[in-house]
C-alpha cells in the first residue's frame, strides 16, 4: 500500500469513515511501516489536542439583544445568502473557459478543413431515415444541422454557421434571417427565467409524485425513475439560476426585492450540492427538497426580475462581448435555452417561425440563428424543412415534442 | 440590510425549536465564528445575525437542517468581513487578542501556578495553529475537528463536494499536525 494512500485513509479512519475491511489494510499496513504508524498516533495525539480548547460562551446579553432586533423588525443582512467567490477564483474560471473555447476553435478549424460540405451532410442525415422524417426532440438539433452554440459549433463541417456579415448575397437570405436581431442579455435573461419557471414548477410536481409514491407503494422502480426526473431537473434549475445570477453580476439584471435574489442563490448552491452526490433518494431529501421548499415564489420568477433596457447601439460591442463570454463559461445552458438554426445557405426554411422570433448571436465562428425554446414551444411545435441537396429538394417534418420526459442519463 | 416583506409569526412548535437551537447552536456558532475571523467580538455580532436570519426564514428551513443553515450562514458573513478587511492592517491584534481573554481565576488549592501557565501557553499555541492554517483547510478543520459535524453536513455548510471536504480536512490536519508538534507527546 501506498504510504500517501494510507494517511489519507487514515485521517478518514479518524472520523469512523473508513469501512471495516479497509481499515483491516490500513492497520495491517501500519504493523509493516514505522512512518505511516508514527503518523497515526500524532494523529490521533493532535485530535486529543483539540479537545483542550477553551469552549467559547455567548455574552449574557446575547438572547436579549437577539430579541429585541427580531422586535425592532429588524432584516436579514445582505451578505448572508451571498458566497464570497475571490477574485482569483473568477479569474480562473474565466481563463479556463478561455482556453478550453481556444482548444475547441483549433479543433474545429482543423476538422473544417477536411470535412464534407454540409448539404452533403445533411442529405446523408435524411437518407438515414428517409420514410419517416419524424426526429425527436432530442436528436432535433442535429437533424437540422444547427449544432451547438458553444463547443460543439464548428466541430463538424456540417454544423458551421455562415457569419452573418460574409453572406454573400443577402437578398438571397429568407426575410426572417434578414429581419433578425441581435441576442441581447434581456432576452438571455427572461428565456433562462421561463425556463426555470417550467422546471422548478415541474421538479415541484414530481416531487409531489416521489411522496405520494412512496406513500402507496413500495415500488422501487417508480421511485428511481422520479429521482432521476428530479436530480435531472435539479441540475437544470442550477444551472438556469447560475445563469440569472452571472447577468446580476454583469448588472444586467436585478432583483427589486432582494429576498428574491438572496433565495435563489441559496436554492442554486443546493441544487448544486446534487453534483458532488449519489443519484439516490437521499440526495433528494438532502438537497432538492429542501431547495424546493425555500421559497414558492422563485415558480414565478420571470415576474420578479428586471431587466436592464434592452438594446443600446452603443453598447452593441460589450453586450455581445459580456453573452460571448458567459456562452464560453456555461457551454452546457445556451442550447437549452435557445434552439440554433442552420445556415441558411441550405436552402432551409422555418415557416413557423415568425418575424421577431429570431435572434443573432455572433461568436468566434459566424453569427448563429436562435430562436428562445418558449416562443418555439408556443408555435405549432413543427417544423417543415427544405433540403436542397445535390439529389434535389427533399422535404422533412421536423416534430419537437416539448412535453415528453427528458431523456434518462 | 433587507427588511422582511411581512410580520411573520412562527408557530408555537417551530418556536420551541427555535430556541432550543439557540441553546444548542449559540456557543459552537460564536467559537466557529471566531476561529474564522480571529475576533470574538465579531464573532457574537455574526452569530447573532444569522440566528436573526434563521428566525425571518423559520418556515423555509427543515428543523433538522438548522444546524448546517446556521453555519453556512455564519460562513457566509465571515467570509464577507473577512474580504472586506483584506486589505486593512489589523493594528494591535496580539493586544486585542490578550484582551479578548477573560480572567478565570484558577482554583488555587487544585491547580499548581506553573500547571496554569502552561495549559494557557498550550492553548494559545492551538489556537494560533488554527489561525495559521490556510481559511479553506481552517474551515473544514473547525466543522468536522472541533465541532463533530459530518463530512455531508460540512459539505453544505462550504458548499463543495464530501470528497473535498474530505481532502481539505486531511491537508489541515497535516498541517496542524506539524504547527503543533511541539504539544504532542505520543
Amino acid at each position: 500500500m501506498n504510504c500517501n494512500t494510507c494517511r489519507y485513509e487514515l485521517s478518514q479512519c479518524l472520523d469512523g469513515r473508513l469501512p471495516s475491511g479497509r481499515r483491516a489494510v490500513v492497520m495491517q499496513h501500519l504493523t509493516t511501516c514505522e512512518a505511516c504508524a508514527s503518523f497515526w498516533s500524532e494523529l490521533q495525539a493532535a485530535q486529543q489536542l483539540t479537545l483542550q480548547l477553551q469552549k467559547e460562551r455567548v455574552s449574557d446579553g446575547f438572547r436579549d439583544q437577539l430579541w429585541e432586533r427580531i422586535r425592532a423588525g429588524e432584516g436579514t443582512p445582505d451578505a448572508v445568502f451571498h458566497e464570497p467567490v475571490p477574485l482569483l477564483t473568477k479569474a480562473r474560471y474565466a481563463l479556463t473557459g478561455a482556453a478550453a473555447a481556444a482548444a475547441v476553435l483549433l479543433a474545429s478549424t482543423w476538422l473544417r478543413n477536411d470535412s464534407k460540405t454540409p448539404s452533403e451532410d445533411q442529405v446523408a442525415e435524411v437518407k438515414q431515415s428517409p420514410e419517416k422524417g419524424v426526429i425527436a426532440a432530442q436528436e432535433e438539433p442535429k437533424a437540422i444541422g444547427g449544432g451547438t452554440l458553444v463547443g460543439g459549433q464548428g466541430t463538424t463541417g456540417s454544423r458551421r454557421l455562415m457569419p452573418r456579415q460574409d453572406l454573400p448575397d443577402q437578398d438571397s437570405m429568407p426575410a426572417m434571417f434578414a429581419s433578425a436581431q441581435p441576442l441581447t442579455a434581456d432576452l438571455v435573461a427572461m428565456e433562462a427565467a421561463r425556463q426555470f419557471e417550467q422546471r422548478y414548477v415541474s421538479a415541484n410536481r414530481s416531487l409531489a409524485q416521489l411522496t405520494t409514491t412512496r406513500n402507496r407503494t413500495d415500488n422501487q422502480q417508480d421511485t428511481d425513475l422520479i429521482v432521476g426526473r428530479l436530480l435531472d431537473g435539479a441540475s437544470e434549475l442550477h444551472m438556469f439560476a447560475e445563469v440569472l445570477l452571472d447577468l446580476r453580476d454583469n448588472n444586467r439584471v436585478f432583483f427589486p426585492d432582494a429576498e428574491v435574489g438572496a433565495n435563489l442563490r441559496l436554492v442554486s448552491n443546493m441544487l448544486g450540492q446534487t453534483r458532488g452526490h449519489h443519484r439516490n433518494l437521499e440526495t433528494v431529501q438532502s438537497y432538492v427538497a429542501p431547495a424546493l421548499r425555500q421559497s414558492d415564489r422563485l415558480g414565478n420568477i420571470a415576474r420578479l426580475i428586471g431587466v436592464r433596457p434592452s438594446y443600446d447601439p452603443i453598447e452593441e460591442r460589450a453586450e455581445q462581448e459580456m453573452l460571448q463570454q458567459l456562452s464560453k463559461l456555461r457551454p452546457d445552458v445556451f442550447p437549452k435555452l435557445f434552439f440554433i438554426m442552420p445556415s441558411t445557405t441550405n436552402g432551409v426554411s422555418f415557416q413557423m417561425l415568425q418575424n421577431g422570433e429570431l435572434f443573432a448571436f455572433p461568436d468566434q465562428c459566424g453569427t448563429s440563428f436562435v430562436a428562445p425554446r418558449s416562443r418555439v414551444e408556443q408555435s405549432n411545435q413543427r417544423f417543415r424543412l427544405l433540403i436542397d441537396g445535390q439529389q434535389g429538394a427533399r422535404e422533412v417534418h421536423v416534430e419537437i415534442h416539448m412535453d415528453s420526459a427528458p431523456k434518462p442519463r | 440590510m433587507t427588511k422582511p416583506s411581512q410580520e411573520y409569526q412562527p408557530d408555537p412548535v417551530t418556536m420551541v425549536s427555535f430556541h432550543r437551537a439557540l441553546a444548542d447552536h449559540a456557543d459552537s456558532l460564536k467559537a466557529y465564528a471566531a476561529r474564522l475571523l480571529g475576533d470574538s467580538t465579531a464573532a457574537e455580532d455574526v452569530a447573532q445575525d444569522a440566528f436573526l436570519a434563521l428566525y425571518r426564514h423559520l418556515n423555509q428551513v427543515p428543523t433538522a437542517a438548522f444546524r448546517p443553515w446556521l453555519f453556512r450562514v455564519a460562513r457566509n458573513l465571515c467570509l464577507d468581513q473577512l474580504r472586506r478587511r483584506k486589505f486593512k492592517l489589523s493594528l494591535f491584534r496580539d493586544l486585542q487578542k490578550d484582551d479578548d481573554q477573560p480572567f478565570t481565576p484558577a482554583d488555587i488549592d487544585s491547580v499548581r501556578p506553573d500547571q496554569i501557565a502552561e495549559t494557557r501557553e498550550a492553548n494559545h499555541a492551538i489556537e494560533s495553529a488554527i489561525q495559521e492554517l490556510p481559511t479553506k483547510f481552517r474551515e473544514a478543520f473547525l466543522l468536522c475537528e472541533v465541532e463533530g459535524m459530518s463530512y455531508e453536513d460540512a459539505a453544505a455548510v462550504m458548499g463543495c463536494p464530501v470528497k473535498t471536504v474530505s481532502t481539505r480536512l486531511f491537508r489541515a490536519r497535516q498541517r496542524f499536525k506539524s504547527l503543533v508538534s511541539r504539544l504532542i507527546k505520543v
